[in-house]
């Protein structure tokens, strides 16, 4: 109960921000961009994979987000909202990236950045090569594992976020695991 | 895909319920390929999961905010009412209790009036008395939160820092004496917020809002 | 040598000026002396910064407001010349008898902000001069017949008007604000909230004219200085409500046509307060102010409850 009070009470706060923002008070939204930089930065990053990049489709992602205030839609969620402006920012991103880098360079960075069984247990290592794996999935399956489980998000969620119906979701998640597994398993980090 | 990887994948999304769970664990005990099939992929959904979470560079909040367009705001007002304008009553319901110390702000001024006229009282009145004010502010990955304002003259560290609670929120009582305040947020240091629950707000010449928060004297 | 020099000229300054030092800023004054002694500034500038620092104690400046001004101006690693410029200022404003607190308000909260040190002190050498005019306006006033009240009275509606003037209010809607205030025999604080609120209004989007006509209305309806609060409040809780400014002013002024506006508070009164808060447990947190408040009101911002 007290948890369904605080959904409300967090969703009606931002609905007044927002109100205030496209009043002309524009201070004011720095108190979102405070609340969910950390989710856009960390999407972001697992969507693109460097963090130079990351940084910039971030703050991009917020901008636009402003600029489209008077889209947002009451009834949805803020966070929710953002979060598809960022993941079609990512994507712009990639696709414009993938005019001007060659497939050869891709694949020596991610032969480059296979690790030995030893490295396998510094952590850093294995969080850099769980980006690697999630650079070589296909866009659809990382948007989807990247929701699932880095941010956390169910499936209702992800369709809002996405756009795509939950059933689809569910297989490219699969998918998305499946060759993750793969992947992990060929760099040494995985059981089996 | 086959019927018990579907299964193992379900089990993945976290959708099934504690029966169901039982039921797929107990098939996938019995056979060992499966067995293996789900340790791998467990395996992989939990290095997703616990993968590092970057922490965002430090000045990105204000680069948001210096990127931002000037609003022309008659026009998407307009827009806005219109697709708002119905649900304010709903509105104003649900969001009790973010509102509470607005409410509070308003209604106790009201309630105080009457109590004042009910009373006819003058004896419990003294201008020197201060009440406690309670600031909340709620911004969830925050190292630090103080406030700064008029009444501990903009100082940011010491004993103006607020205090975390399990939700997020972060939150400091301040006594105060009757008079108009005004007061800002700084988060981690450096980046300043206005209150989004101020009652009302006001330019500080420096391109800041400071939130203005009024105790009167009754 | 050099050190024991610098320090006996630091010691002989404080000596000759330290006549007039009080004795409860003397513990202030020798934290200045001491964190100028520690800083990086050239013997010149640290002389002439002490110099500037007995100015303005001997001003009447409160000592630990100096200090503050001093300490955050070289966390800040200002140029000597910067802090003096700022003492500078506060100095004449005192000099000139007006309030100096909002002008020391404004330089201690540039410094805490991280403002240049140019803009701070344009905007505080704008707030001095505004300071100025405003001592005029209630001056005149004053003179014209308006009771003065208290000394902190008149100081506090000085400072009011000089922010309604920074905030480009203008000076005859201001002074024509005061001829309603003399013709209504109300005191100088009524013209105090009455400029306030104007400012308050106009700094949320309300045109000036608006305000100052709504203002002035409530003045000939009749209303006390509480109303014209009160009138202020359920004005901003009305944009928060999602409003529009012009909207909230309009239905105010028909509130006032209507012959006043306690009948717009009815409905959000005592019961539907409790009874939407207790559901939430904020009905404590109101229980809690009433008392501890006691004849003030305990309000908060942000979230009261989770």
């Amino acid at each position: 109960m007290y948890k369904k009070v605080d959904k409300d009470d967090m969703q009606s706060e931002e609905y007044s921000i927002i109100k205030q923002c496209m009043d002309g008070n524009a201070d004011i939204y720095s108190v979102l961009v405070e609340r969910y930089k950390g989710m856009v930065y960390n999407v972001a990053y697992r969507m693109l994979g460097e963090t130079e990049s990351a940084n910039d489709m971030a703050q991009e992602s917020f901008i636009s987000a402003y600029i489209a205030l008077k889209d947002f839609k009451k009834n949805s969620k803020f966070s929710t909202w953002l979060c598809s402006i960022a993941i079609n920012k990512c994507r712009d991103h990639l696709r414009s990236k993938k005019d001007t880098v060659s497939i050869d360079e891709i694949a020596e960075v991610s032969v480059s950045k296979i690790a030995t069984p030893e490295d396998a247990a510094c952590n850093r290592q294995i969080s850099h090569d769980i980006q690697t794996a999630l650079n070589e999935l296909p866009e659809e399956y990382r948007e989807a594992v990247v929701l699932k489980h880095v941010e956390g998000l169910d499936y209702n969620e992800m369709e809002n976020v996405l756009g795509v119906s939950s059933n689809t979701l569910k297989i490219r998640t699969h998918r998305g695991r499946e060759m993750l597994k793969k992947l992990l398993r060929e760099r040494g980090i995985s059981h089996g | 895909m086959d019927k018990n990887m579907e299964l193992i994948h379900k089990l993945l999304d976290g959708e099934v319920s504690e029966e169901e769970k039982k039921e797929i664990l107990d098939r996938i005990d019995s056979d060992p390929v499966l067995k293996m099939e789900l340790d791998a992929l467990s395996m992989a959904v939990h290095i997703v999961e616990k993968s590092e979470r970057l922490s965002v560079p430090p000045s990105f909040t204000s680069k948001v905010m210096g990127k931002l367009p000037v609003r022309k705001s008659s026009y998407r007002e307009k827009v806005w009412d219109f697709f708002f304008k119905d649900r304010v009553l709903r509105w104003n319901m649900v969001t009790a209790a973010a509102t509470v110390c607005l409410v509070i702000i308003v209604f106790t001024g009201v309630f105080q009036f009457q109590k004042k006229h009910s009373l006819i009282s003058h004896t419990n009145i003294s201008e020197g008395s201060t009440v406690t004010v309670k600031f909340n502010i709620y911004v969830p990955d925050a190292k630090e939160v103080a406030i700064a304002g008029d009444f501990n003259k903009w100082k940011v560290d010491g004993k103006n820092m607020m205090k975390k609670q399990d939700n997020g929120i972060w939150t400091i009582e301040i006594p105060l004496k009757p008079g108009a305040y005004n007061y800002m947020f700084v988060m981690d240091g450096k980046v300043w917020l206005s209150d989004p629950n101020a009652e009302s707000y006001q330019d500080d010449g420096f391109g800041y809002k400071n939130s203005v928060l009024k105790v009167t004297k009754l | 040598m050099k050190r024991l020099i610098l320090f006996l000229t630091i010691i002989s300054l404080l000596m000759v000026c330290g006549t007039a030092i009080a004795e409860t800023g003397q513990k202030a004054i020798e934290e200045i002396r001491l964190s100028i002694e520690k800083s990086a500034f050239s013997k010149e500038t640290k002389i002439s910064l002490l110099k500037k620092v007995n100015d303005a104690v001997n001003a009447g400046i409160q000592p630990g407001d100096v200090v503050i001004i001093v300490n955050r101006g070289m966390r800040q690693n200002l140029d000597g010349k910067a802090i003096e410029g700022f003492i500078g200022i506060a100095v004449k404003v005192k000099n000139q008898n007006l309030p100096v607190r909002p002008v020391l308000d404004r330089m201690q909260q540039g410094l805490s902000k991280g403002v240049p040190a140019d803009r701070i002190m344009g905007v505080t050498g704008m707030l001095a001069e505004k300071l100025s005019v405003a001592n005029t306006i209630v001056n005149d006033l004053i003179k014209s017949g308006v009771k003065a009240g208290s000394g902190k009275a008149k100081e506090e509606t000085i400072q009011t008007v000089a922010l309604a003037l920074e905030r480009s209010i203008p000076e005859n809607i201001i002074t024509q604000t005061g001829m309603r205030v003399k013709k209504h025999n109300h005191p100088i604080s009524m013209f105090e909230i009455s400029i306030d609120t104007m400012t308050n209004l106009v700094g949320s989007g309300m045109r000036v004219e608006q305000a100052s006509k709504l203002v002035n209305k409530a003045m000939d309806r009749g209303y006390s200085e509480k109303d014209i609060l009160r009138m202020e409040r359920e004005i901003f809780s009305e944009i928060k409500e999602g409003k529009r400014m012009e909207d909230a002013a309009r239905r105010m002024e028909s509130v006032m046509e209507r012959g006043g506006f306690e009948r717009s508070h009815r409905g959000m009164e005592g019961g539907q307060m409790r009874g939407t808060s207790s559901g939430m447990e904020s009905g404590s947190s109101m229980g809690g102010s009433d008392s501890k408040s006691g004849p003030g009101w305990g309000g908060g911002s942000g979230m009261q409850r989770r």
